[in-house]
């Protein structure tokens, strides 16, 4: 065997310059990071948006929320209802991080917006299907990275990043930006194999049912919404959980509304909002414009409407007001029970 | 513990860290205990059933080797095989087989029930069975000598780089050189550090990683969205273009974990033989058979094919002898009709081969030779249909599609390009390693630069390109 060859001085040579690839990956990343995506781009502006929400006038509302928030809330229309029955202006801000769940949420919460102290009146939580049923995290290297930090990192490890795997991978996102935008790295690469766009969402679709079919071989339960509760409420701020329309139909369970109540928050059922067909959606569970549009004037309006969101936003219960008629009357039955 | 988690690294850094700081004796010891660790991580209650197993060979196998009367012997192999068979029987096989004899009763007439057994498959159990089996036969052939000591034995049967799936290591008997040196021979002598030990140990772990995370994993997700469809939602060549996804599925899974057994073996001076050489670069059945998992194929011909006269006894003999041993290797991988079909479909070819003297036609050209590989994948790919297939009622469906409806999709395009990027860099990557080396190794050979190029193209898809979900080792079921 020649000196070229292996032998343990030039296998050092070889890991040598692999660690040296890494870096110059990591390197890389630093400065393009932010073109990688959109949603890279939102969740670096999440400090900014805090802040302009801070800067706004009261009451101050923030949207928290994933892809749902994004493509089904349009805050200037949700104003739009709340100026039509003479309520004063708000300051709306949208957190919408995608493929995001309640254990996301929790820590964009803790790190972005409770240090800011921004006296929110209410944090308004659009949500489907499991978001907020507890389980195992789903991306333990985005919620190192991007959401909790190292600095919330023992806070993860006692509640919610239990295992080894995770554990490494929450550390390897929080230190290393290759680790934590390789599924967007991923993403951008396959893009360019003919037919995979398309293709995406069916596999997407098969992994999200196999992950579904385990999660609902047993009741789901809330524990991690009731501690989410108990962090945003002691804050004096209230929060309004919006069951939001996909395009399957998803059951509420009452064990969901009992934990909601319990931990003094209020649910606003909008599944069955007025729909037009399958238009109405981008793909089986984003909206589209024109039924985003007639979502959020439904939303502002049931906003309004409601007695807790009411009093929370504009300090006084609701006195004989009705909703507008918004052209569904799925809204006013979707009321909170 | 599986190989592609952390536990696993977690575990085998504590292992390896303490073994190379004990003397010899105590090595055995400690490797031991770190086994039946690693073995009681899955579910504690398999331990038992490998003690008890561990026991009665080595009890069995120094009986054998003390007995001159070749009746007593013929007893002794007799009741471990029986034994060894029914634990198998018992675990993996009992409740299909009295499932499918209540129908075959229930079917003529006669209302009959047997108790089910609610008991979970030992992970591993087929192929410390066998190995253990092996060691009996050895013995009693005289071609080996029972083990200096229990623990030594214990060792071999549960050595945990291989224990959940393999490769199926021999003891070390005469004229087993080919199939490379004996486990039972290397645990009993000490290690040596090798010079390129670390190297070697260091390739095979990146490469088994690159398999299974890489291709074997995103593979499972393409070959789950075709398998897991209603059959009315798919075309003939999406069909196809799945079963191509599921044959670099099994090959990059199982040849993985074989891949990372022989690293984490080799870091601790041991060596396991090789399970793969490039099996889709076969031209004809034979020649896949000295590819695809090569301990249990040279297993059975060793122990099955050539008990049953093998070559001997003329043509119609030998096609006996194939398709018995080809279905029992089918059977071996579980209890479904599908795996026997499988064997039995090997068999099949095996013979077809054989009958029209395709087996010893050398390849004329490189065209010649393509075709030939071109031919023998998609005969192998036909079998992974009956090997991944739910029921024999999908394997209709997926060939009635193939058959007669070609309409190529973009779901296909999609499928077949992903594959042609997670794949296609392995195929020509093993296709130049093989021509420059009898085996896999030739890139350790290789100047550092190459090894650097390569290596840092495998960790930076290990990073990026990690499947949706991880999912556990195929063969882990067997």
């Amino acid at each position: 065997m020649n000196s070229s060859t292996s032998n343990s001085r030039s296998e050092w040579k070889v890991i040598a310059s692999v660690l040296a690839v890494l870096l110059i990956g990591e390197i890389s990343l630093y400065f393009t990071e932010n073109r990688l995506s959109y949603d890279v781009q939102h969740i670096g502006q999440i400090p900014a948006i805090v802040n302009d929400i801070k800067q706004g006038n009261s009451p101050r509302v923030l949207f928290l929320g994933n892809s749902l928030t994004r493509a089904g809330i349009r805050p200037d229309i949700v104003k739009r209802a709340w100026a039509g029955v003479n309520l004063p202006d708000a300051t709306i801000g949208l957190i919408y991080p995608d493929d995001t769940v309640l254990t996301d949420w929790l820590y964009v919460y803790r790190r972005f917006v409770q240090p800011a102290n921004t006296q929110l009146r209410l944090v308004i939580i659009c949500f489907a299907n499991d978001h907020l049923d507890d389980g195992p995290v789903r991306n333990s290297e985005r919620l190192g990275s991007q959401f909790a930090g190292l600095s919330l990192a023992a806070e993860a490890f006692s509640h919610d990043v239990l295992s080894l795997s995770d554990r490494v991978r929450y550390l390897l996102g929080a230190t290393s930006r290759l680790w934590a935008n390789r599924e967007r790295i991923q993403k951008r690469v396959l893009a360019l194999i003919p037919g995979y766009q398309e293709f995406a969402p069916i596999i997407n679709d098969v992994v999200r049912s196999d992950g579904q079919a385990a999660a609902h071989a047993k009741p789901p339960t809330y524990n991690q919404l009731a501690r989410f509760l108990n962090i945003v409420t002691s804050d004096g701020t209230k929060v309004v959980f919006v069951a939001t329309p996909v395009r399957q139909p998803y059951p509420l369970p009452d064990e969901l509304y009992k934990a909601i109540r319990r931990g003094g928050a209020e649910i606003i059922d909008l599944r069955g909002f007025e729909r037009t067909g399958p238009g109405d959606f981008l793909d089986s569970l984003h909206l589209a414009p024109a039924a985003a549009e007639r979502f959020s004037k439904a939303l502002g309006s049931a906003l309004v409407g409601n007695d807790y969101a009411h009093t929370a936003l504009w300090g006084t219960r609701l006195q004989g007001y009705r909703t507008e008629p918004s052209g569904s009357s799925t809204v006013g039955s979707g009321m909170a029970r | 513990m599986l190989f592609n988690s952390w536990a696993f690294w977690v575990f085998f850094a504590v292992v390896i860290s303490v073994y190379w700081f004990l003397p010899f004796r105590l090595q055995t010891f400690f490797l031991l205990a770190a086994s039946y660790f690693f073995y009681g991580w899955w579910d504690w209650r398999f331990l038992p059933i490998i003690t008890f197993s561990t026991f009665m060979d080595f009890y069995l196998g120094v009986m054998i080797a003390s007995t001159s009367s070749e009746v007593s012997k013929r007893r002794y192999v007799w009741l471990s095989v029986t034994v060894n068979l029914l634990l198998l029987g018992l675990f993996k096989y009992y409740n299909f087989f009295s499932n499918e004899f209540v129908t075959a009763l229930n079917s003529i007439g006669i209302q009959a029930s047997l108790p089910v057994v609610q008991v979970l498959l030992p992970v591993g159990i087929s192929f410390y069975t066998f190995q253990s089996m092996s060691y009996i036969f050895d013995i009693a052939r005289g071609v080996t000598k029972p083990a200096t000591n229990f623990w030594n034995f214990a060792l071999y049967v549960s050595f945990f780089p291989h224990l959940i799936a393999g490769p199926i290591m021999r003891s070390g008997a005469k004229g087993q050189d080919a199939l490379g040196r004996g486990l039972l021979k290397q645990i009993e002598t000490p290690r040596v550090h090798r010079s390129d030990d670390f190297a070697v140990g260091l390739y095979y772990i990146l490469l088994g990683l690159f398999k299974k995370v890489v291709i074997g994993d995103n593979m499972a997700a393409l070959v789950n969205t075709i398998f897991n469809r209603d059959a009315s939602q798919l075309t003939g060549i999406e069909c196809l273009v799945g079963i191509y996804a599921f044959a670099w599925q099994i090959y990059a899974d199982f040849s993985g974990y074989s891949s990372i057994a022989q690293g984490v073996a080799r870091w601790m001076g041991i060596d396991l033989m090789d399970n793969f050489k490039v099996p889709y670069l076969a031209i004809s059945p034979s020649d896949f058979w000295r590819r695809w998992h090569i301990s249990l194929s040279t297993w059975l011909r060793d122990y099955l094919y050539i008990a049953l006269g093998g070559n001997r006894g003329g043509g119609n003999m030998v096609l006996r002898n194939l398709m018995i041993t080809m279905i029992l290797g089918g059977i071996w991988h579980g209890a479904n009709w599908t795996f026997v079909f499988w064997g039995l479909y090997h068999g099949a070819l095996l013979s077809l081969y054989r009958l029209m003297g395709w087996e010893n036609v050398r390849p004329r050209s490189i065209i010649d030779r393509s075709w030939r590989i071109v031919l023998m994948f998609h005969l192998i790919c036909l079998g992974w249909l009956l090997f991944r297939a739910e029921n024999m009622q999908q394997v209709g469906e997926f060939l009635y599609l193939m058959a007669t409806d070609w309409r190529v999709t973009p779901t296909a395009i999609a499928m077949l390009g992903l594959i042609a990027f997670y794949a296609l860099p392995l195929f020509i990557f093993e296709y130049w390693t093989t021509s420059h080396a009898n085996n896999l190794l030739g890139l350790t050979q290789s100047p550092w630069i190459a090894r650097a190029s390569v290596y840092a193209y495998a960790v930076l898809m290990l990073i990026v390109f990690q499947a949706p979900e991880s999912h556990e080792f195929i063969y882990f079921q067997f």
